[in-house]
């Protein structure tokens, strides 16, 4: 086992591209998604109803004001990509209403958020949307999502091809006619694999929490933990597929029926949204 | 008494595959001590004869035993060298380290590997490209290191299928001067081969067509059968 284990790592510190693949390609993904969905310093363009004074002076830090004169029109203005969101005061609640949840909208949310606590921090604020609604999708609660499907998406191509590589070079059969077990070779695989896949993950972690700085809310250790199991499996269902690939860029034909379902059921799409029984069913095996 | 046993015992072996006939019926004795050829031209069953020694896979019929043992055993294969037709190596690894791999399969410890990596890189002539990966290798350079592998174990018995193909004659010359070596520190052989001219290096020969065994039978008797002492004349005659 000891020696399979040695033999994957040896491999793999002579195959540059499938070192790449592990750990160049997931950095590249996660900063390319970073540069999408997350912070930047664009300015959101806001109309305001009647408001008070000081409240669109507070408003003009972090955003562009301007101001609407019939509220009735508010959804057309929108429409029209006039402004990111319109906000009135109505009962003593402020409205924000935008077009649809992106991360425009997102911004400016947050200059009004930001403006109301330093003005009334008591203050309600109802938000509506034109399209979709307002569950938060933004890069930092899409990040642990991501981190997941990408190691889990690597680890499985790379060990699923090895094993498919193994049986077509004949070095499968190979190493079973010596004294091994079938559950050393099981085993090793799990192990050498696994273990680039758990630094893999360390990496990406350190890399999203202190490089990308996406808010944890939870336990560090947690996540890794589940990373960590979450590339395990990534090893055995690739060794799984191996058996029905015949040959190595078939293991890429099985990404339709390995990997989709995974990402769907990442809580990209909410799951207490689908049907109840087996909403509830996935519930429970998901959380 | 332990020398009546023969090395390998095969009886009445048969397979197929999806219902076609690759083995009927084969039963050989192999001694032990001997260099013995599985002579036969290429799709005649020798592949299968040897996986089937092996235990890699399970006969239809019949019985396999090495040294008095049903295979598949695992134990077994701890003294068995095997060299697969295909080279069965590791591409993106180095010669060295496909060995290293392979002792360490056999659980061979550090000391011993080191030894018997000079040696079987030597015998192979291969001391000069221990550290280079295999992917840059030649064909009949993989052929020898694959060679090399089989013999990291120090096997009482080896199973060579085609060692020699694509091997310049000068190291084929010398491959079968080691072979000639091991036989007389008591080791077993059983080589297949399609070249009929090395059947002059064993001692017996067993002659496969069709998956079926045509002869068996020490080299120099066989020989007496031919007219020109050739001995692609008992293929033809059949």
């Amino acid at each position: 086992m000891k020696a399979l284990f040695l033999r994957i790592l040896r491999q793999l510190k002579n195959d540059p591209r499938t070192l790449a693949l592990m750990f160049v390609a997931p950095f590249l993904i996660m900063s390319l998604i970073y540069l999408l969905l997350g912070d930047s310093d664009y300015r959101p363009v806001i109309a305001v109803g009647e408001m008070p004074e000081a409240f669109t002076e507070q408003l003009r830090v972090d955003a562009d004001v301007v101001s609407i004169a019939d509220l009735a029109q508010t959804d057309r203005y929108l429409m029209a990509d006039s402004a990111d969101a319109v906000i009135w005061q109505e009962e003593y609640e402020l409205h924000i209403r935008t077009l649809e949840n992106n991360s425009k909208s997102a911004a400016a949310i947050q200059a009004v958020q930001e403006a109301m606590s330093e003005l009334l921090p008591a203050g309600k604020i109802s938000i509506s949307t034109i399209y979709g609604d307002m569950e938060n999708t933004y890069f930092s609660s899409m990040a642990y999502v991501f981190l997941a499907v990408l190691a889990f998406f690597f680890t499985f191509i790379v060990s699923g091809m090895a094993l498919v590589r193994e049986r077509f070079t004949n070095t499968l059969e190979r190493l079973l006619m010596t004294p091994i077990r079938r559950w050393q070779v099981v085993g090793g695989y799990v192990c050498g694999y696994g273990a680039v896949a758990v630094l893999q993950v360390i990496l990406i972690m350190l890399f999203t929490v202190y490089v990308l700085k996406v808010p944890v809310e939870g336990s560090i250790i947690l996540c890794l933990i589940v990373m960590v199991f979450l590339a395990v499996c990534a090893v055995e269902l690739g060794s799984l597929i191996s058996i029905f690939a015949n040959g190595e860029f078939q293991v890429a034909q099985f990404i339709p029926v390995i990997i989709i379902p995974q990402i769907f059921f990442t809580g990209i799409i909410p799951l207490d949204t689908i049907c109840r029984v087996s909403g509830d069913r996935l519930h429970f095996c998901v959380r | 008494m332990a020398i009546t046993i023969a090395m390998i015992n095969i009886s009445h072996l048969s397979k197929s595959f999806n219902k076609q006939a690759v083995l009927e019926d084969i039963s050989l004795r192999i001694p032990r001590g001997e260099i013995v050829c599985l002579l036969g031209p290429s799709g005649s069953g020798k592949t299968t004869l040897i996986r089937l020694i092996l235990g890699a896979i399970a006969p239809d019929k019949g019985e396999v035993r090495i040294a008095d043992t049903p295979v598949p055993n695992r134990q077994l294969l701890a003294t068995i060298g095997f060299m697969p037709q295909q080279d069965a190596l590791y591409e993106n690894l180095s010669a060295m380290d496909n060995l290293a791999f392979f002792a360490g399969l056999y659980g061979i410890n550090k000391k011993t590997f080191r030894e018997r990596a000079v040696e079987a890189l030597r015998l192979v002539g291969l001391e000069n490209d221990q550290h280079k990966l295999v992917e840059f290798f030649s064909g009949g350079m993989k052929k020898r290191l694959s060679l090399a592998v089989a013999t990291l174990n120090d096997p009482d018995l080896l199973l060579l299928d085609e060692p020699t193909v694509g091997i310049d004659p000068v190291l084929m010359r010398a491959i079968w001067q080691q072979f000639a070596q091991w036989r007389a520190a008591g080791k077993t052989l059983l080589v297949s081969t399609h070249v009929m001219d090395e059947v002059h290096e064993c001692d017996k020969a067993a002659l496969i067509n069709h998956g079926k065994v045509i002869a068996y039978d020490a080299v120099s008797n066989l020989l007496k059968h031919t007219k020109s002492g050739q001995i692609e004349e008992l293929f033809i005659q059949k």
